[in-house]
């Protein structure tokens, strides 16, 4: 690294040889997304992937391939209709100076068979959001040890999941306020 | 668990952080053996409020809600998704002047934290001190954006507010003022022995357990990894300043990885984004403040856009991520995804517990965030089934008690 902070050629790892190492691997789109910022303009990267839901596990392989460590961020869902789409944020190459990418991985899961494997065993800080997507739509992760609610309250109804668009979600919950109060409640 | 073992609710409110937590720890005498989180107290619903209810401009302010000492950087976050989904993408200046916004806010949530941590071992004089120091910044945040909490600066596409040319020199002098004083804060709370005591090699949280574990910010910093979103990922201005991740190395050469590492990177952070200011203000680029002023077009315009975005940002705890995905046709968000830092330091706690003393929970609590105003329910269950009560004042005592006790035995042996 030179002083101005930038990097010269040749010390970046390159976002085409990551794109690269995974189109290799396996038979899925990937998408980059380069955003300048500031008044140099330098970019930042963001990339997605999206595989099958059979290629999940050897997916993590290659990113801990890639990277010693993975820096997990978290998982995102979307209810799409038919299917559930859980979007795994990563970010690899942190700790160099601008050269930091997020690789978000999507996974599209039939509403029917809402299953996973659990990443818990390779990133143990992935317990929290894993726990939150099983109480939040309901899917399943295999091999998740505690699937205990973390969010919600321990008597919140089984098969009721707030962040869903279908039948599942809880509608009957919604402004309930007014029934808190009681006949002769002087707290009124 | 042996006979010997006690279990400790400390909760149902949580002793250290903006998310009602509790704690379940297990103690033998004074020893922690084991540690359980709990966060199911209140959950708000934000993200589900945003997908059902909220259009993106309202959604703005529900994101600054989301936490009350870092109001800048969720919507800067939230933000920053919204323009990297819908192409609208604010223009230089607005880059520096969130960046001016982000830094004046992790120097008084640092200053915050540093106060309370200082109250948490029973030093209430360099609380009131620090918290004295921070009013500067505070005023200072008042004058820029006409609040001292809730901002409301960001905009999709660019900030709200200007800085003029008054407000380049007073933010000049804020940052003199802070310049002038870190000397003797630095020396208060890197220099004294009764902090070095109580907060040397207490809370360990090892370079592998924050790896693993995905702890962020001056946390994982304090660990020895160098994650900082605005060295590594090039976002407002800091990619042209060129940030250099803080470890507790570069300022005496150790990492211990303990409370007291926890309290040098946070210091250090203090000068670096006066520094950072300085220099955005020095550098700030002219020229329009948002890429669609009429605020009726840009909803249209965000009621048409169709795509996903992530936003990173370094908040005073860490990385802050939000994920949003838009739909054509549709005000509220298809997906809303908030990643606050705590999420990941929260799971850290664990292996920092371990090992430890009831009487230092509060600071290694303390430690990854500042916020103690609700450890005010603590039960103690003991093993016959009779219950008692020990509240945060009582542990607040067992904690200032153990302060005197080391400075006792420190004098003894001079």
């Amino acid at each position: 690294m030179d002083e101005t902070g930038e990097i010269k050629e040749g010390e970046k790892m390159k976002v085409d040889d990551v794109v690269n190492r995974i189109k290799e691997r396996f038979e899925c789109e990937v998408k980059v997304k380069e955003i300048p910022c500031g008044a140099k303009k330098i970019k930042r990267t963001h990339i997605f992937v999206e595989i099958k839901r059979e290629d999940f596990r050897k997916f993590m392989e290659l990113l801990f391939e890639i990277q010693d460590y993975p820096h997990f961020a978290v998982i995102s869902a979307t209810d799409l209709g038919e299917q559930m789409e859980l979007l795994y944020h990563f970010t690899i190459d942190y700790g160099k100076q601008n050269d930091e990418k997020t690789i978000s991985l999507r996974i599209k899961l039939p509403k029917n068979d809402l299953r996973i494997e659990t990443i818990t065993d390779l990133i143990p800080g992935a317990m929290i959001s894993e726990r939150e997507i099983h109480e939040m739509v309901g899917v399943e992760f295999i091999g998740l040890k505690d699937t205990r609610h973390f969010f919600l309250p321990d008597n919140w109804p089984e098969g009721k999941y707030p962040w869903r668009r279908d039948e599942t979600f809880p509608n009957d919950m919604l402004n309930k306020l007014d029934e808190t109060w009681k006949e002769g409640d002087k707290n009124e | 668990m042996s006979e010997h073992t006690y279990s400790i609710p400390v909760g149902p409110l949580h002793p250290a952080i903006h998310e009602p937590i509790t704690l379940k720890i297990d103690v033998e005498g004074e020893e922690i053996v084991g540690v359980d989180v709990f966060c199911s107290q209140v959950h708000r619903g934000i993200e589900w409020l945003g997908m059902n209810r909220n259009n993106p401009i309202q959604n703005i302010y529900l994101a600054e809600r989301v936490c009350g000492i870092c109001n800048v950087c969720h919507p800067f976050c939230m933000v920053q998704a919204v323009e990297d989904a819908s192409g609208i993408y604010p223009p230089e200046r607005a880059d520096y002047i969130r960046a001016i916004m982000a830094e004046l806010e992790r120097i008084h949530s640092h200053l915050l934290w540093a106060g309370v941590a200082a109250h948490e071992i029973g030093f209430d004089t360099v609380f009131h001190y620090t918290w004295a120091l921070r009013e500067k910044v505070m005023d200072l945040i008042e004058y820029l954006t006409g609040n001292r909490v809730t901002k409301a600066i960001m905009m999709v596409g660019g900030v709200r507010r200007d800085i003029s040319e008054e407000g380049k020199k007073k933010i000049k002098e804020g940052m003199q003022y802070y310049l002038e004083k870190f000397a003797k804060i630095e020396d208060i709370y890197l220099n004294d022995p009764t902090i070095k005591m109580r907060t040397r090699d207490i809370g360990v949280l090892t370079r592998e357990d924050a790896l693993r574990l995905c702890a962020v910010g001056p946390l994982a910093r304090a660990s020895g990894v160098p994650k900082d979103v605005r060295q590594d990922f090039p976002y407002g201005a800091y990619a042209d300043y060129g940030v250099k991740a803080i470890t507790p190395d570069t300022y005496n050469g150790e990492i211990h990885a303990d409370v007291f590492d926890r309290i040098i990177v946070r210091l250090l952070e203090v000068k670096q984004s006066v520094d950072i200011i300085k220099w955005a203000v020095d550098n700030l680029p002219s020229g329009p403040i948002l890429a669609e002023k009429n605020l009726v077009k840009l909803k249209m315009l965000l009621k048409k856009a169709e795509g996903e975005g992530i936003g990173r940002v370094e908040a005073p705890r860490g990385e802050d991520i939000h994920y949003v995905r838009l739909e054509k046709g549709k005000d509220p968000y298809l997906s809303w995804k908030i990643r606050a830092p705590t999420y990941n330091n929260v799971l850290p706690w664990i292996p920092m517990l371990l090992g430890g003393q009831i009487a230092d929970v509060p600071i290694v609590a303390a430690s990854t965030d500042p916020c103690m105003s609700c450890l005010n329910r603590v039960t103690v269950v003991d093993e016959k089934g009779r219950k008692y009560e020990i509240t945060k004042e009582y542990m607040h005592e067992l904690s200032v008690k153990k302060t005197r006790r080391l400075m006792r035995n420190a004098n003894r042996s001079f």
